[in-house]
């Protein structure tokens, strides 16, 4: 393969990349996972080792990871098979690379599903459809939605326009290019994401006690209540592995690493360019929108409404519970009335949406870089290509969701798959390209020097950390869930189904990067 | 994490010595690390480099 590829495109500013990078990360679970972590793992306890692992995991792989896609950037590769071909030159490098395109394919089809949620969330606040509901009547609007066997408040179509909504405007954005599309979404989406969070932070913390009665019990509470359950210290949590394993699992979730989509981003980078500094800043950036805004809202707001033993009662419901039954119930109690009630509901899905939105479009950014930079197609072709392709899957998730159809591959390409490709690029890039080779690369163009004290650090604890996360998982989740343990009978083809179609998608992905490779082979580059 | 019973040996609406400490301390490291960042950014021009590594500044 040659040195020296063609020009690519490049990011418009640094500001614009810095936003483009922090919007991959914000998503979701900065929002509804965090607060649950936090308030499952001994409270401010938690703390502790969530920011030991965001010193000795986050931050070296943001930097690995930057400095993987700008070493196959500035080469030409926008996409892990090329980048580890070009960091190992064995003709294995470019097929362990299929990890970076397989999960990010794979998380974006669903993840656009449960983005499309948040986006019909704001539509329904918007026209005041969640008003009035009781509990119960949240809890039953919001299952008919997600389960078509019991569509007895929404048309059966409504979750299809806004799933087929949200895969047009996706992909309308990625088909603009680099500058056009997703830096001008970052720029506009991330600002955005931010006011409305910090307003509706300052209207939760602002909120009068509330008297509630919870299974006989009366108690008066405020939000300064529910700040205080989230960050009561447990002591006796820090001896836990679980708990260190549950701080070093959100750092990974979070900063979107082990995923295949900062490559593809960094790969957008020029040797002149800094990616120690920006990479800090968008992993503070991260931190920021999850521990002051995504801790500051959900379970506040719950504690006020519901009290400390409604809100443990809401989370055991999961992060979705959370998010989309029990704070439209918030806002229906907010002083002021159905105006307030709707302007909160839009600001609160609005955000979870450009959360969502900016972190979905980044995951389309490796497929759409290997088939434009190997296979020739052009930036509206692959994207709607693509499109194509995520809407149809996507449909198996929407008829199949409560089968757990979803839930397969949020697991294997979603959880587990993301420590594997972490841990597969942090030994390329540190073990094989070498940690002087790699120290190097980090400091291209860099605005500052990364603390000598990090080069062990990325050498030896942060694999480290990764193998013992990936040894854990293994024995606590991946056996039990490859063995379908607890799975209702009924659900066990479908599950089936489902890994089926994860098997052929990556098969079918292993077969694209053979027949590109055999491409260059025939132009005269090396296979 | 025994929330209830901290709750009801405090008057409602009350954070606690304890959470504030360790919400106080995370709220200041990940504003000081953002507001750090963003200002060495701010005062670095984008395509600025650090001496090679190995050398003296």
């Amino acid at each position: 393969m040659a040195d020296v590829a063609a020009p690519r495109e490049q990011w418009g500013s640094r500001i614009g990349l810095i936003l483009a990078m922090a919007g991959n990360a914000v998503g979701l679970g900065n929002f509804l996972r965090f607060p649950r972590q936090a308030v499952d793992n001994g409270g401010g306890t938690f703390m502790i080792p969530y920011f030991i692992a965001f010193l000795l995991v986050g931050i070296p792989l943001m930097w690995i990871e930057w400095g993987v896609g700008r070493y196959g950037g500035v080469r030409g590769q926008g996409s892990t098979p090329g980048m580890f071909d070009a960091l190992w030159k064995n003709p294995v490098a470019k097929y362990l690379g299929v990890l970076g395109l397989f999960m990010p394919v794979i998380v974006l089809i669903y993840y656009c599903y449960i983005e499309s949620w948040t986006l019909a969330w704001t539509f329904f606040s918007l026209t005041g459809q969640t008003q009035g509901l009781d509990q119960a009547g949240m809890a039953a609007f919001f299952k008919s939605y997600i389960d078509l066997e019991n569509g007895t408040v929404h048309g059966f179509w409504v979750p299809f326009g806004f799933f087929f909504v949200t895969i047009a405007v996706n992909f309308w954005v990625v088909s603009k290019g680099l500058t056009a599309g997703i830096e001008k979404l970052a720029k506009i989406g991330m600002p955005i994401l931010f006011v409305f969070a910090v307003i509706l932070v300052i209207r939760v913390l602002t909120l009068d006690p509330v008297t509630v009665t919870h299974d006989g019990i009366t108690t008066t509470q405020g939000p300064l209540d529910g700040l205080r359950f989230m960050y009561t210290p447990d002591w006796s949590a820090l001896g836990s592995p679980k708990v260190w394993l549950a701080a070093t699992g959100q750092i990974f979730f979070t900063l979107s690493v082990g995923m295949g989509s900062l490559q593809a981003y960094a790969s957008y980078l020029t040797k002149k360019d800094d990616l120690v500094l920006s990479g800090i800043a968008t992993a503070a950036t991260n931190e920021t929108a999850e521990v002051v805004l995504g801790g500051s809202l959900a379970i506040p707001a719950v504690v006020t409404f519901f009290g400390v033993a409604g809100a443990v009662a809401v989370a055991k419901g999961g992060s979705f519970d959370l998010g989309f039954i029990s704070m439209p119930l918030v806002f229906n109690n907010l002083p002021g009335g159905p105006m307030v009630a709707a302007a909160a509901g839009v600001m609160w899905f609005g955000l979870l949406f450009f959360a969502g939105i900016t972190s979905s479009v980044s995951m389309a950014t490796p497929a759409l870089a290997f088939v434009e930079e190997n296979f020739g197609w052009t930036r509206k072709r692959t994207a709607w290509s693509l499109a194509a392709i995520a809407l149809l899957l996507g449909i198996l998730h929407i008829v199949y969701n409560t089968r757990g159809f979803l839930d397969e591959w949020d697991y294997w390409a979603g959880t587990f798959g993301l420590v594997i490709l972490a841990l597969v690029e942090t030994v390329i890039f540190v073990w094989i390209f070498g940690p002087n080779n790699a120290w190097k690369e980090l400091h291209e163009g860099a605005a500052m020097r990364i603390p000598a004290f990090y080069k062990p650090i990325i050498t030896y604890v942060t694999p480290a950390f990764l193998l013992i996360m990936m040894i854990w998982w293994t024995v606590q989740d991946a056996i039990p869930t490859l063995m379908m343990e607890g799975v209702p009978e009924a659900n066990v083809p479908v599950k089936w189904a489902s890994r089926g179609l994860m098997l052929l998608i990556l098969f079918f992905q292993i077969w694209l990067i053979k027949k590109a490779w055999a491409k260059k082979a025939l132009k005269g580059g090396t296979a | 994490m025994d929330t209830l019973a901290t709750a009801a040996a405090l008057p409602p609406n009350t954070l606690g010595l304890n959470a504030l400490l360790f919400m106080g301390t995370a709220w200041a490291c990940v504003l000081s690390l953002m507001l750090w960042s963003f200002s060495k950014l701010m005062a670095t021009p984008e395509n600025e480099k650090v001496p090679p590594a190995g050398s003296i500044p």
